[in-house]
Order: structure tokens, then sequence, then C-alpha cells
């Protein structure tokens, strides 16, 4: 093969190459808002759930740092606790008044919320350093310095626990154990969708609540 | 790692244009299986490979090879986590990425005459793989990143066009034996996929 028909080639594939050595490894699949929710759900093993009763209390738990003031919204409680009481309906539970001097309920059913601040700082490279023009010392040119961008956003999560009576809880004997739990995690926006993400994520979870 | 890379890359490309060798660079699809179809199960149709040859007889090549493949997928299934004492689902979105990056020693046997129209030929490789396995779920990404040794069997046929011109094809399998830990945990951490490698090839007659 002659020389410069072989210098093309190596030529051409090292430009080929240089694009792959620039070409993304991870691709972007367009992901909006909510594809960032996430729905966990655990549970005993042995756990009866086949109990008929449960109680709920019609608060939302709000969880803070110690010593700090509550500014967790709570617009969105009802929601949340009618959604939580609409879904245990459907599975045929029937929920009865949170009363200590009545008879137990078959379980509690706890709902709390918390939220987190995310800061994060992306670094930019700036453009290069221009020349300017020519001997007679003219324009000096002009480069464009990097920076880095500052980015926050909020996480919000919903915590629901279903405690039995029956079982005592492994770290302290005298509490109730719990036998069902699931964690809701997402990203908090101000668009309208919210409440929609709040009611399938809950719907979710309790489809996970295997009776 | 990028100036390892490219360190081998610039070696391979340069190398390959001496006397009584060859270079290629190829276009390659690959399709996963065992562990890693359990993982994606979707055909990988980014990949690249780049290999010199030099011969020490007319049928007979030792060489070097560097590829790099590319498998991505979004699920949506759940995960189901079972245990004797809790079980559970975690539900969301996932992308799941895996990156295989072999460099190996290669060897080839070639049958036929060096300016047949198709010479076939049949060799393997044997190296290094390095392995990157993401999973990115909701707000959270795992990762675990592993060196594997691995071999690579392939049969292939270089196809003289023209004087100037050869094209070369290819089919490999790839098996990267376990090492370090997989994401889901256990032991099996290897990895394997089948490859159809098409690309051109340099060579001195």
């Amino acid at each position: 093969m002659k020389t410069k028909t072989k210098k093309l080639i190596v030529l051409l594939s090292l430009l080929i190459l240089s694009s792959f050595v620039f070409y993304s490894c991870y691709p972007d699949y367009g992901l909006t808002t909510s594809d960032y929710d996430t729905v966990v759900t655990l549970f005993d093993s042995d756990a009866n759930f086949k109990k008929p009763t449960y109680a709920m209390p019609d608060t939302v738990v709000h969880f803070v740092e110690e010593g700090e003031e509550d500014k967790v919204d709570r617009s969105k409680d009802a929601l949340i606790l009618s959604t939580i009481a609409s879904n245990m309906t459907k599975k045929g539970y029937q929920r009865v008044a949170v009363d200590t001097t009545a008879p137990a309920p078959g379980f509690a059913l706890l709902a709390g919320v918390t939220t987190t601040e995310n800061y994060g700082t992306v670094w930019y490279p700036g453009w290069g350093y221009w020349g300017g023009w020519g001997w007679w010392g003219g324009y000096p040119g002009w480069g464009y310095p990097g920076g880095s961008v500052t980015y926050s956003y909020t996480t919000g999560t919903i915590f629901m626990t279903m405690l039995d009576p029956d079982k005592d809880n492994i770290i302290d004997g005298n509490k109730f154990g719990a036998v069902w739990l699931a964690r809701i995690n997402g990203v908090l926006s101000s668009s309208l969708n919210t409440s929609a993400r709040i009611t399938q994520r809950i719907n979710e979870a309790l489809i996970n609540l295997h009776i | 790692m990028k100036w390892l890379f490219s360190s081998i890359l610039i070696l391979i490309i340069t190398a390959s244009v001496s006397a009584q060798s060859l270079g290629n660079i190829t276009y390659n699809m690959s399709f996963p299986t065992d562990n890693l179809s359990d993982f994606i199960d979707k055909p990988s149709f980014k990949g690249f490979g780049i290999e010199g040859r030099w011969f020490s007889n007319r049928n007979i090549s030792f060489g070097l090879s560097f590829a790099w493949t590319v498998y991505d997928q979004r699920v949506s299934d759940p995960i189901q986590i079972v245990n004797d004492v809790v079980s559970g689902t975690v539900s969301g979105t996932q992308i799941r990425v895996v990156n295989s990056l072999p460099i190996l020693a290669t060897a080839h046997y070639y049958v036929g005459k060096r300016r047949a129209k198709f010479r076939f030929y049949f060799g393997t490789g044997a190296g290094m793989y390095y392995i990157k396995q993401r999973l990115e779920i909701g707000l959270v990404a795992f990762e675990s990143d592993n060196w594997h040794f691995g071999v690579a069997p392939e049969v292939g046929v270089l196809i003289n066009l023209s004087r100037e011109f050869t094209m070369i094809v290819n089919g490999k399998y790839n098996y990267a034996f376990s090492a370090g830990e997989p994401l889901g945990g256990g032991d099996d951490n290897t990895y394997a996929y089948w490859g159809i490698n098409v690309g051109f090839v340099w060579q001195d007659f």
C-alpha cells in the first residue's frame, strides 16, 4: 500500500477515534422530574397482614432537625392522609378511631414527611485567550474566563409505617414493632403535577402491601 | 485512565503502518449474554475497536487490540428484594449502563494466500477488561468498576476489494472472568458478550 494512502487512513482513524474520546458514555434519556421519584417498600416476611382494622392519626408528622423551625409545607397533608385511607379501604381494612382506652386495632399506620435542600456546583472551562491584532499593537484580544454555576433543588420524602401491637419493637420492647414501611422520595417542584405524583406514588407503595 | 487508553491507541496506529503488518479499525455491534443480559438485555450499537497485527510469517500474526463498547438501557420494572426476614420492592426509573474496554494481546492464523479476495482467519485475544457498571435510580447512582482478566476467541475474514482497500468482518466472543463484586452483590461478576465487527484495514502488501 502506498505510504500516502497509509497516512491518509491513519489520519482518518485518528479523526474517528478523537470523536469517540469525547463521546459520552452516559446517555441522556431526557428524564423529567417525575422520573426521579422512587418508592421503596419493605415488609416483615413473618407478619400477619390479615387483621381487619387499623388506626391512623389525623396528622402527618413533620420530621425536622432538633431546634429547627418546622417549615415543611402542610398543604399536601390532607391529600396524603386521604390517599392512604382510600387505598386501605380498597384493600378491605376498616379504619377505627385512635383511642388508647379501646382495644388495640390490628395495626397503627403512621405518616410522616420531611424535606431536604440540596446544593451543588458545576465548573465550566472558559474560552481560550485570543492574541489580538498585529504588530502595531492593535486590539489586545480577549478571552472568556471559566467559572461555576451553583444549583439547588428540594427533595421531599413521605414515610409510611405500619406497626403491629402484637409484635415487639426490636429496639424498645415497650413499643410496637414495624411490619411494613414505605419511603417515597422525589424532587419537589412548583409545577401542578406534585399532587398527582404524591397520589400516584402512595398508590404504588400500597399496592406492595400484600395481604 | 484516558492517558493509558490514548497511549495504547497511538501505539497501535503508528506501529501498524510498518512492514509485514496490518491495522484495522472496526465498528462493533455487541449482544450481551449471561450475567450481563440479566442487567441489560438490549444489544449495543455503540462500540468501536482498533487493532495492530504483526506477521511472524505468512500465516501467523501477533498483535494488540483495544475496544470500547457501551451498553445502556432504561428500565421501569421494580427491583425485588428477597430475604428470609425482610423483603420488599424498589420502584423508580432506572438507567443502567455498562462500559467495557478490553485491552488484549492477540494471535491469529490465516488460511489461503495473502492477496486472495477472501482471506479467512481465526485466533484469540487475552488480556484485561476494564468494566464499569452503573445503576441510576431516582436521585441515587450506584457504580462498580473492576479490571477483569478475559479472553476473546475470534473468527473473521479479510476482504481485499482492491490493492488499496481491504475490509474486515469478524465475530468475537468476549468473556471477562469474575473480579470484584457486582452491584447487586454476590460472588459472580463475570461479563460475556458476542460481537459482530465490521471495518477497514490498512496493510503492507
